[in-house]
């Protein structure tokens, strides 16, 4: 939120230092950690990377505007199978183009379905986001020509970027997610500080009041939602590369359900809280799926029930107030 | 025409379970605003249980009873645990009530393993009857009369009892029906019991139909989420309406349709949602 | 010149009737003070006034215009506020949050997506303005839910006037107040003047007379009287429904 500072002290740049160490260390962490893990394990960072994309569009309509949606992943499958599709079955292979039409089919879809979602609210919403996920799922597994069914499509390769003599490893798939993330992440945070995103958490905290202090609030929802699809979008077709397939289980109530934890664990009052989320689902995931993969929804729905009883308000909210102590000791009054 | 009343007959039968099923769910949101995803694992905790019961060389009338029983401890233990403590909370009711459903479905899998089963109808009414020139399942008859019984005795505790006079009153309002005099969190607990009781006797009920697989608890929410849109949330005489219009719909939609089942149903939630948000009889905006 | 008309408005609730065939009109500058009994239909007329409810007859005149179908929203551009009987503040977010998210509701920056909200200075300086004028400036930084009562309904009304309405509908913005605060809240209202209409709905009769140059009462959702303060205080309709139960719907008026 705004803050004024009004009393800059000689030790103002410590209290910068302390304030943001923090950002700038896990920064350069994410940057220098690919260098250091082998192999296996970079592609577990850019998936990541990819969710904390997807988790990031969730948390701008869930956790800044309030809408909480059972069908997220509806956007994030919209852009990862119009991706696959128009690179195997249309040979569109420049990285440019199809990203860019399946970025804009996802927001097209979004635009679609938050007319449909947004006529309703609270517990009929969470219900319609539903189903409507849900068609995307049923659509995907039914239209076999176009989708491959169940089995989904298979083969992408990587994206071609149109730069001569650049063949891809794994490490620079890497930062070139980062750098997506990077720009993603930047480009949300300023609508989230800027009058619109103020607007949004006014209306998540009485949309009543906003109205009545001139607020068109359904269109502030509308376009938050489009924007959160378009975003979702973007993961979407990051993943397609990142897997090389596509399957239906990317638009499923499955997936819109993990993001979910992923944002509520990472904190939805924080803007990086999604990342963090990102950070600590896919390490769960990982280690699941060596020593216990047979478990993995039962150990999930175990952090779904520990995240929503024990860990108000998300790991990197606690992580924060947990900050704001050790920085008072330096002068910083709020963390 | 025979094949008319099949379906018709198939629908009804099914709608009848539907309701069994709903009851649980709608006097839960109904009375406690509390949507409880996992009402779903309950009806697949009771078909699990009932199917136990029968390989273990039970009677088909006491599995199904068990099998309810333990649905509703099941339920019990949830809402005395998690959900009383979530009151009016929709989002973590909905995050705590889905993370349920996960462990609950992961646990069947461990269990019983991935595969649907089955178990036979009582010896009784296992021998089909003839209409026309088809045979069908006397069983299905059988859940239908259940079905009438159990809303009858329902629809006389709800409409007619003072405990029932008192959940309603707390439906509208909450405050007003902890001052009446009876310890009405107990009320809620007690009616929540019942509602998961039913619903996982439903579950048993219905394996020797539509058989128990360990991922059936969100579709057979479903269902029921329709039906209690669909007829209104609190209303037992509307969620009887709305299961026997979704189960016939259901019944004939599978016949005609190849690949029909959910994905219509899907469309058909997201219209009701739209249109008819309170439903067809109810009697509670949530 | 007349700030708003209401004609025939009527509201019913399948069978309930909160609004029947209301009619009357509030000049320009006027201060108007609606009374009536509880469940006497005055939230419900402010609701159907702001455009929380639709009517379902009659018709509501903002400055000669027809806003009777309009969203709330587009009301406010035309000149309307108002503040709620129960607090509705954004009590997650600061004083000074609250405030500038109400000063920026009739500003066009509103759309703005990219630039942040901290450029915008001009807006903070008002912020200021509005919030000492309350005595609120020392709690910017505090949040709503830890401000007390008193000062939360005194914000509620700083964000009515946030966006310098013509015509600002208050909703018992007396109630639950200490004596003094109440009589803060009479001398800012009469500080007003002409240049804002003025509509209250109150139950204080301190602050119904210090305030109102004319009185509508309501009951049953009917106006059955309609005066200056002089003639309603005389009237004996008003008197035997209303004014005959003040002992008990008085506020505090002794602590």
């Amino acid at each position: 939120m705004v803050r004024i500072n009004l009393k800059p002290t000689s030790y103002a740049w410590l209290e910068q230092l302390v304030r943001f160490g923090p950002y700038i260390i896990t920064g350069l962490l994410f940057v220098i950690l690919p260098l250091l893990v082998p192999l296996y394990l970079q592609s577990m960072l850019s998936k990541v990377l990819i969710f904390a994309i997807f988790a990031l569009s969730l948390n701008l309509i869930w956790g800044y505007t309030g809408l909480m949606s059972l069908g997220h992943a509806a956007y994030f499958g919209m852009g990862a199978y119009t991706s696959a599709i128009l690179v195997t079955h249309y040979g569109i292979e420049n990285f440019w183009i199809s990203s860019a039409c399946s970025i804009l089919m996802a927001g097209l879809l979004a635009a679609v379905f938050g007319i449909i979602a947004l006529r309703v609210s609270g517990l009929y919403f969470l219900l319609v986001t539903l189903a409507l996920g849900q068609l995307v799922y049923y659509v995907a597994v039914a239209w076999e020509p176009m989708t491959g069914g169940m089995n989904g499509i298979i083969g992408i390769p990587r994206p071609d970027l149109g730069i001569p003599g650049f063949t891809w490893n794994a490490t620079y798939f890497y930062f070139f997610v980062l750098l997506a993330l990077i720009i993603c992440f930047f480009l949300l945070y300023r609508m989230v500080k800027s009058p619109f995103g103020h607007a949004l958490q006014g209306i998540r905290e009485s949309e009543t009041r906003m109205r009545v202090l001139g607020y068109n609030t359904w269109l502030y929802k509308y376009i938050a939602f489009i924007v959160g699809g378009l975003f979702a979008g973007v993961a979407g077709v990051l993943f397609s590369y990142f897997l090389g397939v596509v399957g239906p289980g990317q638009a499923s109530v499955t997936t819109s359900t993990i993001v979910l934890l992923i944002v509520i664990i990472g904190s939805t009052r924080v803007f990086w809280g999604p990342v963090i989320g990102a950070v600590v689902v896919v390490l769960l995931e990982y280690f699941a799926s060596l020593y216990a993969p047979a478990r993995w929804p039962l150990i999930l729905g175990g952090v779904f029930v520990i995240s929503v009883m024990f860990l108000r308000g998300g790991i990197s909210l606690n992580l924060l107030r947990l900050w704001g102590r050790v920085g008072y000791q330096y002068g910083s009054a709020k963390g | 025409m025979d094949l008319l009343v099949i379906n018709l007959l198939n629908g009804i039968s099914f709608g009848m379970i539907l309701f069994l099923f709903a009851m649980g769910l709608s006097i839960t949101l109904g009375v406690m605003g509390v949507l409880n995803l996992t009402h779903g694992a309950l009806f697949m905790i009771g078909g699990f249980v009932g199917l136990s019961v029968v390989n273990a060389g039970g009677n088909f009338w006491l599995a199904v009873l068990l099998g309810g029983i333990t649905a509703g401890l099941v339920g019990l233990a949830m809402e005395w645990l998690f959900l009383r403590r979530l009151y009016r909370q929709l989002d973590d009711q909905v995050l705590l009530t889905l993370g349920l459903v996960y462990i609950l479905g992961n646990i069947a899998l461990w269990i019983y393993g991935g595969r649907v089963k089955i178990f036979r109808p009582p010896s009784l009414l296992a021998s089909p009857i003839a209409i026309g020139d088809y045979t069908f399942p006397l069983y299905r008859l059988a859940l239908i009369a259940i079905g009438v019984v159990a809303f009858i005795g329902l629809w006389w505790l709800i409409e007619r009892t003072r405990i029932g006079a008192i959940i309603r009153a707390g439906m509208d309002n909450r405050e007003m029906a902890t001052g009446l005099g009876v310890n009405y969190p107990l009320a809620c607990s007690a009616v929540f019991t019942l509602g998961a009781f039913v619903g996982g006797f439903a579950g048993s009920l219905a394996t020797p139909v539509i058989g128990v697989v360990f991922t059936m608890s969100l579709d057979i929410l479903l269902y029921a989420l329709i039906v209690v849109v669909v007829g209104g949330p609190g209303s037992v005489l509307g969620t009887l309406v709305g299961a026997l219009i979704i189960g016939v719909i259901d019944a004939f939609g599978k016949a005609l349709i190849q690949d029909f089942a959910m994905f219509t149903m899907y469309i058909v939630l997201i219209i009701m949602l739209l249109v008819k948000p309170a439903g067809i009889l109810g009697r509670k905006q949530v | 010149m007349e700030a708003l008309k209401v004609e025939g408005l009527s509201k019913d609730f399948g069978g309930v009737h909160a609004a029947r065939d209301v009619s009357f009109s509030v000049e320009a500058g006027e201060h108007l003070a609606i009374i009536g009994p509880n469940g006497a239909g005055k939230t419900t007329l402010f609701n159907l006034l702001s455009g929380q409810l639709t009517a379902t007859a009659g018709r509501v005149y903002l400055f000669g215009q027809d806003i009777t179908r309009m969203p709330t929203h587009r009301r406010v551009d035309l000149g309307l506020a108002r503040s709620f009987q129960l607090t509705t503040l954004f009590l997650n977010l600061t004083v000074l949050d609250n405030t500038l998210l109400a000063l920026q509701g009739t500003q066009p920056s509103r759309f703005q997506m990219f630039r942040s909200a901290t450029a915008y200075k001009h807006l903070f300086t008002k912020a200021q303005e509005l919030l000492d004028s309350m005595d609120l400036w020392e709690k910017k930084d505090d949040l709503v839910q830890a401000i007390s009562y008193g000062e939360q309904r005194k914000l509620e009304i700083a964000l009515s006037l946030a966006s310098e309405p013509k015509l600002l509908l208050l909703d018992e913005p007396s109630t639950g107040l200490t004596a003094t605060e109440s009589a803060d809240i009479i001398s800012m209202i009469r500080n007003l003047g002409s240049d804002i209409t003025v509509i209250i709905v109150a139950h204080d009769m301190d602050l119904v007379f210090g305030v109102a140059e004319r009185i509508i009462v309501l009951h049953y959702g009917e106006i059955i009287a309609e005066g200056t303060p002089e003639e309603i205080s005389a009237d004996s309709k008003v008197k035997e429904i209303y004014m005959g139960g003040e002992e008990t719907t008085g506020n505090a008026q002794s602590s």
